[in-house]
C-alpha cells in the first residue's frame, strides 16, 4: 500500500447534503437492492412453477421461489454495498487496484470496507448480535424444559427453536475468532499492512451478515424440523423455512472458504522479514491450521446443501430413496464436513489460550513446536473420523473400529496443547487477570469436554450415550467452554488495542465467575441426564428427569444473566465512562502492543523486522548451581 | 525472583522510525505471490466441492437402490416415467471435453508467451477464452438435447449437478482469464492507466499465471468428471 | 531450550521441590479416588444390566470412567496446585523462568497419552466386537453374529411410532415390544419415510432406522422387567412423543403373548405387505 493511494482517499466533503450522501454504494442502497432482488427473485421463482416442474407441495409454498429471492436478494445486496463495482472494473480491463476507498468516520463501518481493522470491529458486532440471538433461543429451549410435557411453545415450534440456537451457533461462530480477531490482528502480528484479498475479507464479512439475516427469516416461514444437521429426508419433506437453513449454510460456507483462503494467503506470503515459520505467534499458527479445514471442508458443504436445494427443487434425487438416492449419502456428506467444523470452532480457542498464556505467566511459550504439530495434527486428522457421528447408523459398521482408533488417535495432538499449557503454567509468574481467567477456565472445560469424548468415541459406550444429552453436554463443553470461553479471553485482552478503552475490572470478574460456575451448573448435569436416557432435541421427558432438568434450566438462566453483565460492563465502560486503557496494560512482548492505539490505517511505518518469537519473556537460567541468572538476554 | 527482563524493552520487534519518512510502496512480489497461492488454495476447495458430486456417484452407483441406477430392460418397460435412455451422447460429451483440453492448452501456450514477455500472448488466450464458452456451450446443448432430465432417478441427478456446477466454474475461471485479456487491451490503448499497483505487467502476469495455473487444474477436475459421467 | 526446570534457580535458594510435591499429591488422589469412582459410580452407571449388551456397556463405561479419573485429577489438581504456588505477588512484576521446553517431559507425554489411547481404541474394538455389535445398530451384514438360534424381530419406525414385525410368527406386527428372556434378539430395524433412531434404554440398544436399510443389533435379556423405547433421531414434528414401553417376559408368558397377538391381528397381517428387511416407501419427494 502506497501514501498515494491513502491520497487518493480523501473523505467526503461534509458539505454535501445529507440526502446527496444516501445516493451511492452504501448499505442503505444495500438494503433496497437486497429487498428489490428478493421480490424479483419470488417473481421468477412464481414463473416458473406450475409451468415446468410437477410437485406435491402445498400450493402455497415454493421453494424455486424462496430461492431464487434469497439468491437475488443477497446479489442485490452485494452489489448495493459496491461489492460489484471492481469485479465490473476488471472485466472492463481497467487496472488492479488494493484497495475501495477508505473513510474516516463512522461511516465506514456501515458499508464495504476493506481496511482490516474495520473489518475486524464489524466482525464483533456483527456476531455479537446473532450470538445473541442464539442464545435467547437456549434460553427458550430452557425455559420449555422447566417442564416435562410442552407448555408455551409446540412442538414444532421446539424444535425449530433447537435448530435455529444450534445452526446459528455453528453457522454463525464458525467465525467467532477468526472474524474479529484473527482478520485485526493477524496482519499485524506478522507484521503485514493489510490482509492479502481485502474486498474478499469484506465480502466474507458482508456474506455472514446476509446469511444471518436468511437464517432469522425462517420464522417467517415455518421453521425448520431438522436441528443443525439437516438430515435426509426429512430435509426433503420440510416446509420452506428449511430453504433458509439450507441458504444460510450455504452462505456460511462460501464465506469461511473464502475466509479461510485469504487468511493462508496472508499468512503464507505477507510475513514481514526475519519472521519464520518458527517464529510466527502460536494464535497465527492456530488461524492458519484452521483455515486448512474451513478451505478444503467447507466446498464439500456447499456442495451438499446444493444437492439438498436441486432435491427441494427440481426433483432430483441424490437423497430420496424413492429415485434412488440414500439418505447415507447425506450423513458422510455432512459429517465430512461437520466433524472438520467442529474442530473450526475449536483451534482458534488453542490458539487464542496458548497466545495469551506467556503474557499473564510472565514464561516463553513451553512446547512451541508440540504446540504448532498438536494443531497440524488435529486438522490434519479431522479429515478421518467422521463417521464416529454414525456408529450406531448402520453405514460401514466394519469399519466402526477403524473409527473408533482415528477418533481415539486425535486426542493425542489434543493432549500436546494441555502438556503446552501446563508446561507454560510451571513456575510461572502468574497474574489472574480476567482474560487469565478465562484461560485457566478455558482449561477446565476443554478437559471435560475431551474426557467426555472419549466415552463417545467407543463404540459400546456411545450405544447409550449417541443422540442424548450426554453427547450435547459434550459438545457444549468443547464448543461454548472452548470456543466462547476464549472468545471472551481474546474480548478482554484485546478491547484495550481495538479501542483504547478497558472494562471495568470487577465487573469482568464478575462476569467471569459467574459464567465459569453457571456454565458448570448447566453442563455437567446434562451428562447426567444423558447417561439416565433423556434424548437431545425434545421437549418431552421422562418425570423422574424433572428436577434436575429444572436445575439445569435455573443455571442456564444465570449463564444467560452473566452474558448480560458482560454487555452492561461493555455498555458501561466503553460507551458512558469511556475507560481509558494505557498503551500496553498487560506488557505483552507481542508486536500489535508496540503499534500506536488507534492502530494507523497502515499499521507500521515502516514494515518490522523480527528477530525472535513474541515470547521472550523470563529470566534466563543459569548454567550452574547458586548463581543468580545474569540481567539482560 | 527477580525481574531482571523487565529492564528489557517490551517488544524489539518495530524498530523506531525517523520521523517524516515517507511509507514506501509494497514489494511488487506479494501481490504476485498471494494470488499465486491463492490458485492453489482454490484448486484444494475445488477438489473438495467436486469430491462431494464424485463421493455421490460412486456411492449411490453401489448401493443402484431399487435399480434406478441401472434399470433393466423389464423395469423400464414397467416405469414408464423413466426415458429410454439414461445415456448422454457421446458426441457433445466429446466436443465438451476437447474444448476445454484445447483451451488449457492455448493458456498454457499463452502463460508461456507471457513468462517470455513476449507481446503475443494475447492470440492464444482469447483462443483459449473462446474455447472455454465453447465447452460451455457445447454441455449446455447437450442438456437440451439429451433424453433424461434430473428427475430421472440418480444417475441422472449426479450428471445434471455435477456438470451444470462445473460449468459455473468454467464460467468464472473464462471471467478470470478475460479480465487479463482486457486490462492488457486497455494499457495497449492507455499506457498510463494504472492504479496503485505501479507496474501494471507486474499484476497481468502473476495473474495470467495463477488464472492459468487455475484453469488447467479445473480441466484436470473436467477429465475426471468426463470420464465419469460420460465413459463409465 | 530444553533445560530442566527443576534447576531453576530459586528452587535451590530454598523452595521445595514442586514436582514431588504435586506428584506425590496426584498419586496419592488418584490411588483413593480411582478405585472409589470404580466401586461407587461403577453399579449405577448407564444402562443397567437387564441383557448381555447392557452389562458390557455397563463394563465399558466403568473401564474408561477408570481410565479418565488419573487424567482428570491431573489436570485439575495441577491447575489448582499452580493457581496456588505460581502467582504473581499483588503489584508485582515479576518474571518466570525462561524455560522453553524440556524433551523429556515431552516424549514422555507423547508416549504416554498414545499408549492410553491405542490401549483405549484397542479395549473398545474388543468389546464391540466380543459383545457382538454391543447392542448398537450394526447394518445389513455385521461383522460378528452370536452363534446359536436367535429369534428375529423387525422394528419398523415411521413418524410417529414403532411398530414390531415377529417373521417367525406368520409376520404378525403389533403396537407394542415384548420379548422373551435368555434369548438372542436379532433386531431389524428400518423405518417407512425419514430417519428414526430405535433407542431401548434398559436393553443398551440403539439403532438407527434408515429407509431402504436394514440396521442389525444384537440382544440378549437376562433380566424380566419393563423398558423404555425411544426415538433417538430428530424426526419431525412428533418426534418428542415417539416413546413406548416394551416389556420382558419368561419365554411361556411370550409365546402365549405372541398366540395372542397372532390371534388378535389375523385380519391385519393378512393385508400387510410380506415381511421383508426393507418396504419401499411411498415417494415423498417434495419437487417445488
Ligand atoms: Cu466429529
Ligand atoms: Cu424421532
Amino acid at each position: 500500500m502506497s501514501t498515494t493511494a491513502a491520497a487518493v482517499s480523501t473523505p467526503a466533503p461534509a458539505s454535501r447534503p445529507l440526502w446527496r450522501r444516501l445516493i451511492g454504494f452504501n448499505l442503505l442502497t444495500a438494503v433496497l437492492l437486497g429487498i428489490g432482488g428478493y421480490y424479483l427473485g419470488w417473481f421468477i421463482g412464481h414463473q416458473i412453477k406450475g409451468s415446468s416442474f410437477h410437485n406435491q407441495v402445498p400450493s402455497s409454498e415454493n421453494d424455486v421461489a424462496l430461492l431464487l429471492a434469497y439468491f437475488f436478494g443477497v446479489i442485490g445486496f452485494l452489489i448495493g454495498l459496491g461489492f460489484a463495482n471492481y469485479p465490473v472494473s476488471r472485466m472492463l480491463g481497467r487496472p488492479a487496484s488494493l484497495r475501495e476507498k477508505e473513510q474516516e468516520g463512522w461511516g465506514r463501518y456501515f458499508g464495504l470496507c476493506t481496511d482490516h481493522k474495520v473489518v475486524g470491529i464489524q466482525y464483533l458486532i456483527g456476531i455479537g448480535v446473532f450470538f445473541f440471538i442464539g442464545g435467547l433461543n437456549a434460553m427458550l429451549i430452557r425455559a420449555e424444559l422447566l417442564h416435562n410435557t410442552p407448555t408455551f411453545v409446540g412442538p414444532g415450534q421446539y424444535i425449530s427453536l433447537v435448530g435455529m440456537h444450534g445452526t446459528m451457533m455453528m453457522g454463525m461462530m464458525t467465525s467467532g475468532i477468526l472474524g474479529p480477531f484473527a482478520n485485526y490482528f493477524v496482519p499485524i502480528m506478522i507484521g503485514a499492512r493489510r490482509m492479502a484479498f481485502p474486498r474478499i475479507e469484506a465480502l466474507t464479512f458482508w456474506l455472514l451478515m446476509a446469511a444471518g439475516f436468511i437464517l432469522t427469516s425462517t420464522i417467517f416461514f415455518g421453521g425448520f424440523p431438522t436441528g443443525w444437521t439437516g438430515y435426509e429426508p426429512l430435509n426433503d419433506q420440510a416446509v420452506m423455512g428449511m430453504d433458509s437453513y439450507i441458504c444460510f449454510f450455504a452462505l456460511v460456507g462460501i464465506s469461511m472458504c473464502l475466509l479461510g483462503l485469504n487468511m493462508m494467503a496472508t499468512i503464507i506470503t505477507m510475513r514481514a522479514p526475519g519472521l519464520t515459520w518458527s517464529r510466527l505467534p502460536i494464535f497465527v499458527w492456530s488461524v492458519f491450521a484452521t483455515s486448512v479445514l474451513m478451505v478444503l471442508a467447507a466446498p464439500m458443504l456447499v456442495a451438499t446443501l446444493l444437492m439438498a436445494a436441486l432435491d427441494r427443487t427440481i426433483n432430483t434425487s441424490f437423497f430420496i430413496t424413492g429415485g434412488g438416492g440414500s439418505s447415507y449419502l447425506f450423513e458422510n456428506l455432512f459429517w465430512f464436513f461437520g466433524h472438520p467444523e467442529v474442530y473450526i470452532l475449536a483451534l482458534p480457542g488453542f490458539g487464542i489460550v496458548l497466545e495469551l498464556l506467556p503474557v499473564f505467566t510472565r514464561k516463553p511459550l513451553w512446547g512451541y513446536r508440540l504446540a504448532v504439530s498438536g494443531m497440524l495434527g488435529v486438522s490434519l486428522m479431522s479429515f478421518f473420523v467422521w463417521q464416529h457421528h454414525l456408529f450406531v447408523s448402520g453405514i460401514n459398521a466394519d469399519l466402526r473400529p477403524f473409527y473408533m482408533l482415528s477418533t481415539e488417535i486425535i486426542s493425542i495432538p489434543t493432549g500436546f496443547i494441555f502438556m503446552c499449557v501446563m508446561g507454560t503454567l510451571w513456575k510461572a509468574r502468574t497474574s489472574f487477570t480476567v482474560p487469565m481467567l478465562f484461560c485457566l477456565g478455558w482449561t477446565f472445560n476443554f478437559l471435560i469436554g475431551g474426557l467426555s469424548g472419549v466415552f463417545l468415541s467407543d463404540t459400546p459406550s456411545d450405544t447409550t450415550t449417541h443422540g442424548s444429552f450426554f453427547v450435547m453436554a459434550h459438545f457444549h463443553y468443547t464448543i461454548m467452554g472452548g470456543l466462547i470461553f476464549t472468545f471472551f479471553a481474546a474480548i478482554y485482552y484485546w478491547i484495550p488495542k481495538m479501542t483504547g478503552l478497558r472494562f471495568n475490572e470487577r465487573l469482568a470478574k464478575l462476569h467471569f465467575w459467574l459464567m465459569f460456575v453457571a456454565f458448570n451448573s448447566t453442563f455437567l448435569p446434562l451428562f447426567v441426564l444423558g447417561m439416565k436416557g433423556q434424548p437431545r432435541r425434545v421437549s418431552e421427558y421422562a418425570p423422574n428427569l424433572h428436577g434436575l432438568n429444572v436445575w439445569v434450566s435455573i443455571s442456564a438462566f444465570v449463564l444467560g444473566f452473566s452474558m448480560l453483565i458482560f454487555l452492561a460492563n461493555a455498555v458501561y465502560s466503553l460507551i458512558f465512562v469511556r475507560l481509558k486503557a494505557e498503551q500496553n496494560p498487560w506488557r505483552s512482548k507481542s508486536i500489535e502492543w508496540q503499534v500506536p492505539t488507534p492502530v494507523p490505517v497502515n499499521n507500521f511505518e515502516q514494515i518490522p523486522v523480527f528477530d525472535s518469537d513474541p515470547y521472550e519473556y523470563g529470566v534466563p537460567l543459569t548454567v550452574g548451581p547458586g548463581q543468580t541468572a545474569p540481567a539482560g538476554a | 525472583m527477580a525481574s531482571e527482563s523487565e529492564s528489557l524493552p517490551l517488544g524489539r520487534m518495530a524498530p523506531p522510525v525517523p520521523a517524516g519518512l515517507d511509507i514506501p510502496p509494497e514489494p511488487p512480489d506479494v501481490g504476485a505471490r498471494a494470488l499465486s497461492v491463492a490458485s492453489r488454495l482454490l484448486c484444494g476447495a475445488s477438489t473438495f466441492f467436486f469430491l462431494a458430486f464424485l463421493f455421490a456417484y460412486f456411492y449411490l452407483r453401489s448401493i443402484n437402490q431399487d435399480h434406478f441406477w441401472l434399470p433393466s430392460a423389464a423395469q423400464l418397460k414397467e416405469q414408464k416415467e423413466l426415458h429410454v435412455s439414461l445415456k448422454p451422447d457421446q458426441a457433445l460429451g466429446a466436443v465438451f471435453i476437447v474444448c476445454v483440453v484445447l483451451s488449457v492448452l492455448l493458456a498454457f501456450l499463452a502463460s508461456r508467451r507471457m513468462k517470455q514477455q513476449s507481446q503475443s500472448w494475447l492470440p492464444p488466450a482469447i483462443g483459449a477464452l473462446v474455447l472455454g464458452i465453447g465447452a460451455v456451450a457445447a454441455q449446455c446443448i447437450e442438456f437440451i438435447v439429451q433424453k433424461f432430465g434430473p428427475t430421472d432417478g440418480a444417475f441422472a441427478s449426479v450428471f445434471c449437478a455435477w456438470l451444470a456446477f462445473y460449468l459455473i466454474a468454467i464460467l468464472g475461471t473464462m471471467y478470470w482469464l478475460e479480465t487479463q485479456v482486457a486490462t492488457e487491451l486497455r494499457a495497449r490503448r492507455q499506457p498510463a492507466a494504472h492504479g496503485d499497483i505501479r507496474d501494471p505487467d507486474r499484476l497481468i502476469a502473476p495473474s495470467l499465471d495463477a488464472a492459468v495455473f487455475y484453469w488447467g487444474f479445473l480441466a484436470g477436475i473436467g477429465i475426471v468428471t468426463y470420464v465419469t459421467l460420460y465413459l463409465l | 531450550m530444553s533445560s530442566n526446570p527443576a534447576t531453576s534457580p530459586a528452587e535451590l535458594a530454598g523452595e521445595p521441590n514442586h514436582a514431588r510435591r504435586f506428584g506425590l499429591t496426584w498419586l496419592i488422589a488418584t490411588v483413593i479416588a480411582t478405585p472409589l469412582v470404580i466401586v461407587l459410580l461403577g453399579p449405577i452407571l448407564p444402562p443397567g444390566k437387564a441383557t448381555e449388551q447392557a452389562a458390557g456397556q455397563v463394563t465399558d463405561n466403568t473401564v474408561l470412567l477408570g481410565m479418565a479419573t488419573p487424567v482428570l485429577l491431573l489436570v485439575v489438581i495441577y491447575l489448582v496446585y499452580a493457581s496456588i504456588f505460581f502467582r504473581q505477588p499483588k503489584g508485582g512484576v515479576l518474571e518466570g523462568p525462561a524455560v522453553r521446553g524440556d524433551a523429556r517431559i515431552q516424549t514422555t507425554w507423547i508416549v504416554v497419552t498414545s499408549l492410553l489411547v491405542l490401549s483405549l481404541a484397542g479395549y473398545g474394538t474388543v468389546r464391540l466386537l466380543a459383545d457382538n455389535g454391543a447392542g448398537s445398530g450394526s447394518g445389513p451384514t455385521p461383522l460378528t453374529v452370536p452363534a446359536g438360534p436367535k429369534l428375529p424381530v423387525q422394528v419398523i419406525a415411521q413418524q410417529w411410532a414403532f411398530t414390531y414385525r415377529y417373521p417367525t410368527y406368520g409376520g404378525v406386527e403389533t403396537p407394542h415390544l415384548v420379548l422373551p428372556v435368555g434369548k438372542m434378539i436379532e433386531l431389524h430395524v428400518t423405518s417407512l419415510d425419514v430417519i428414526h433412531s430405535f433407542w431401548a434404554y434398559q436393553l443398551g440398544v440403539k439403532a438407527d432406522a434408515n429407509p431402504q436399510i436394514d440396521n442389525i443389533a444384537f440382544v440378549k435379556p437376562t433380566k424380566v422387567q419393563s423398558f423404555e423405547v425411544r426415538c433417538a433421531e430428530l424426526c419431525g414434528l412428533w418426534h418428542g412423543e415417539m416413546f413406548d414401553h416394551g416389556r420382558v417376559v419368561t419365554e411361556a408368558e411370550f409365546e402365549t403373548w405372541i398366540h395372542e397377538q397372532q390371534t388378535r391381528f389375523a385380519a391385519a397381517t393378512k393385508s400387510l405387505p410380506p415381511y421383508s428387511t426393507t418396504y419401499q416407501p411411498e415417494p415423498t419427494r417434495r419437487g417445488g
